[in-house]
């Protein structure tokens, strides 16, 4: 194989490099965007407070962690199965939230908090308040090596 | 006629046709059926018109599996144990007749179908009202309180209630006024005698509390003596075939089964009471019957997920409101988060509507099936009672299968509720590999003389006749072949008079 950096492959990399280059600015664009969604999502909860007790219990009680970020886009992939695309009104995503929970509930897809059966999607949306409000368990530091 | 036993003289032989051996809800049934009839019939009862210590302590006995009192779960007084019934009315379904074959041992000679005439005619026996247990509000023409759609895995269905009849106090005259049948009370038959071969019941020899021995002798002879009873005397009529008459293949007295009862398996909260219809609460009025709807599971689940019904009932418990009152607060800490997944379900649900209580908590109540199992069973102690004859021994059993299938049934419960967006259900069912202690009962005992068409898989046949010996039959729950989830006393009756038809048929063609 030859050591020189083909045209194609510079091509490529350039392109890379250009993408990284944009990325700083990229960012704060998606983490908004992440936070209308997160905040559509809450806004869909009747009492977005104590559904966070019951996400933060959730979380104790099953040792999970996450962030406003990572809930949010978990539930908007499993919506978008029922029909709800970003940018929909408040009414879809509360129709398509409903349709997904009871999707869940027929296909055995259950978790338990304090002896209480509720969808996963339920869970996680109790979770993505905790976590909005800060009330969820602190995700865990990376572990350092060395 | 009623006749005192303690007042026969002893060595006394009375002759009849039929002999009907106890006065419950069998031997009532069957005895009615038969009166005026040209057939004699002798209806022998150990008690009397009422209560008596004495005579009920002839019941105590002994529990070696999981606790169980023998002496309170029945009665032994004319009547039986309706004296102390609660009234529960519904037919078996007809899965529960079926050969499951993932329900070892399953599988009854005669199909529900066989049962459907009967049925009609028992819950007029039990004073229950019209026949109509699965349309009782009239669904089909547009009811008012519909039940709750819960899917393919849950169903609603009701049972009506009896008064309850107290078949002794109901019946009474009718028995005592029959030109063909003779009551002897106080009179306790010993042991079923048969002939040298043990095919064929010769007599009865029968006792009394106060020393007097008389016999009955009959051509044909009923034994209706309760599902535990029934079992300890065909054991005791040992004088011939020492194992126990119809015994020869060991059968009598296994796979005794009851209906465990657990109480508050879960909690269900649901939004909007007025979603729940009158009937799931409380005896409720309609079409002329009183109603009370429960969760049952559909033949479909029951066949895909290969399990065992399971009886559900609720009440209202608790509203779930935004501004928990102190005084009134539970206990338990998780009951804190019921608000929020209150508000949660509202959340998601597109017909729950505005009000200042987010929603109710109800408590439930079950009764589930249990597999039958050879090995839960009644033999005899070696105590005796006052008539020297050796008490009952009881050795119920249940298994990890039997729990593990109650728990499912709960989860289906759970998916049900959710699915169907307005509720949502807590397990309280607590996880354990065994099932070891009797969280309760419903006083059903039931299977120790199962019905089978093999004589190698059951004691009597499809007729309920003692297989092998041919003019001794048996009536009441002991001849269930699976217990079904529903309470025993309608399908009792409509086995009896089922019975007393064939017993009829049989007398009027000579045999």
């Amino acid at each position: 194989m030859s050591d020189a950096i083909s045209r194609r492959q510079l091509l490529v990399l350039t392109g890379a490099g250009l993408a990284a280059a944009a990325l700083p600015a990229a960012l704060p664009l998606l983490d908004r965007e992440r936070q209308t969604l997160a905040d559509e999502l809450i806004a869909t909860l009747a009492d977005p407070a104590r559904a966070a007790e019951v996400g933060r219990q959730w979380m104790v009680s099953t040792e999970r962690s996450g962030n406003t970020s990572t809930f949010a886009q978990k539930i908007a992939k499993r919506l978008r199965s029922h029909g709800w695309h970003p940018g929909d009104s408040p009414d879809v995503m509360r129709a398509a939230i409903g349709a997904r929970v009871r999707d869940e509930f027929m296909h055995d897809d259950m978790v338990e908090i304090a002896g209480w059966q509720i969808s996963r999607t339920e869970a996680e949306l109790c979770a993505l308040a905790a976590a909005s409000l800060g009330t969820a368990p602190a995700e865990a530091e990376p572990a350092h090596e060395g | 006629m009623f006749i005192d036993g303690r007042n026969v003289p002893d060595g006394t032989i009375v002759e009849a046709e039929i002999a009907i051996i106890g006065a419950g809800a069998a031997g009532i049934s069957i005895a009615r059926a038969l009166r005026n009839t040209d057939a004699r019939v002798v209806l022998i009862e150990s008690g009397g018109l009422d209560f008596e210590p004495d005579t009920q302590d002839l019941y105590s006995g002994e529990s070696v599996g999981i606790p169980y009192t023998l002496d309170t779960s029945r009665l032994r007084y004319f009547g039986g144990s309706t004296n102390h019934w609660g009234g529960w009315c519904r037919p078996f379904e007809p899965i529960d007749f079926e050969q499951r074959d993932w329900v070892p041992h399953s599988g009854w000679p005669i199909s529900r179908a066989d049962l459907d005439p009967y049925y009609v005619r028992a819950n007029e026996v039990c004073q229950v009202g019209p026949f109509i247990y699965n349309d009782p509000a009239a669904f089909s023409e547009g009811g008012k309180y519909m039940p709750l759609d819960l899917g393919r895995e849950v169903m609603t269905r009701w049972f009506e209630y009896s008064p309850p009849t107290r078949f002794g106090w109901t019946y009474r005259q009718d028995i005592e006024k029959a030109s063909n049948i003779k009551t002897y009370l106080n009179s306790n038959v010993m042991e079923i005698v048969p002939n040298a071969e043990a095919t064929k019941v010769e007599r009865l020899r029968v006792g009394t509390l106060t020393g007097r021995r008389f016999e009955v002798r009959p051509q044909t002879v009923i034994l209706a003596t309760g599902g535990i009873e029934n079992a300890r005397m065909l054991l005791l009529s040992n004088s011939v075939e020492k194992a126990g008459l119809g015994n020869s293949r060991g059968l009598v007295g296994r796979y005794f089964m009851e209906h465990p009862h657990i109480e508050r398996p879960c909690e269900i909260m649901i939004t909007d009471p007025s979603l729940v219809a009158p009937y799931y609460q409380t005896y409720t009025k309609s079409a002329g019957a009183s109603v009370r709807g429960v969760f049952m599971f559909t033949a479909e689940y029951l066949r895909k997920n290969r399990r065992l019904g399971t009886v559900i009932t609720f009440y209202k418990q608790k509203e779930i409101r935004t501004d928990i009152d102190v005084e009134e607060k539970d206990t338990e800490p998780s009951r804190d988060i019921e608000p929020g997944l209150a508000q949660l379900i509202r959340s998601t649900s597109s017909r729950a509507s505005e009000s200042p209580v987010l929603a109710v908590r109800y408590g439930t109540g079950c009764a589930t099936e249990q597999a039958p199992n050879p090995d839960s069973r009644i033999t005899l102690s070696t105590e005796k009672d006052s008539l020297g004859l050796n008490r009952t021994k009881i050795d119920w059993r249940l298994s990890s299968s039997d729990r593990a299938n109650l728990r499912h049934n709960i989860d289906a419960l759970a998916r049900a509720f959710g699915a169907w967006g307005e509720g949502r259900v807590r397990i309280r069912l607590p996880d354990r590999d065994k099932w070891d202690e009797a969280e309760g009962w419903g006083n059903h005992h039931m299977g120790t003389t199962r019905m089978a068409a093999d004589p190698r898989k059951g004691v009597v046949d499809a007729n309920c006749k003692v297989h092998g010996v041919e003019n001794l039959y048996v009536a009441g729950s002991s001849v269930f072949t699976t217990s079904s989830t529903v309470n025993p006393t309608l399908t009792i009756v409509a086995l009896a008079l089922r019975l007393a038809d064939h017993v009829q048929t049989r007398f009027s063609r000579g045999v």
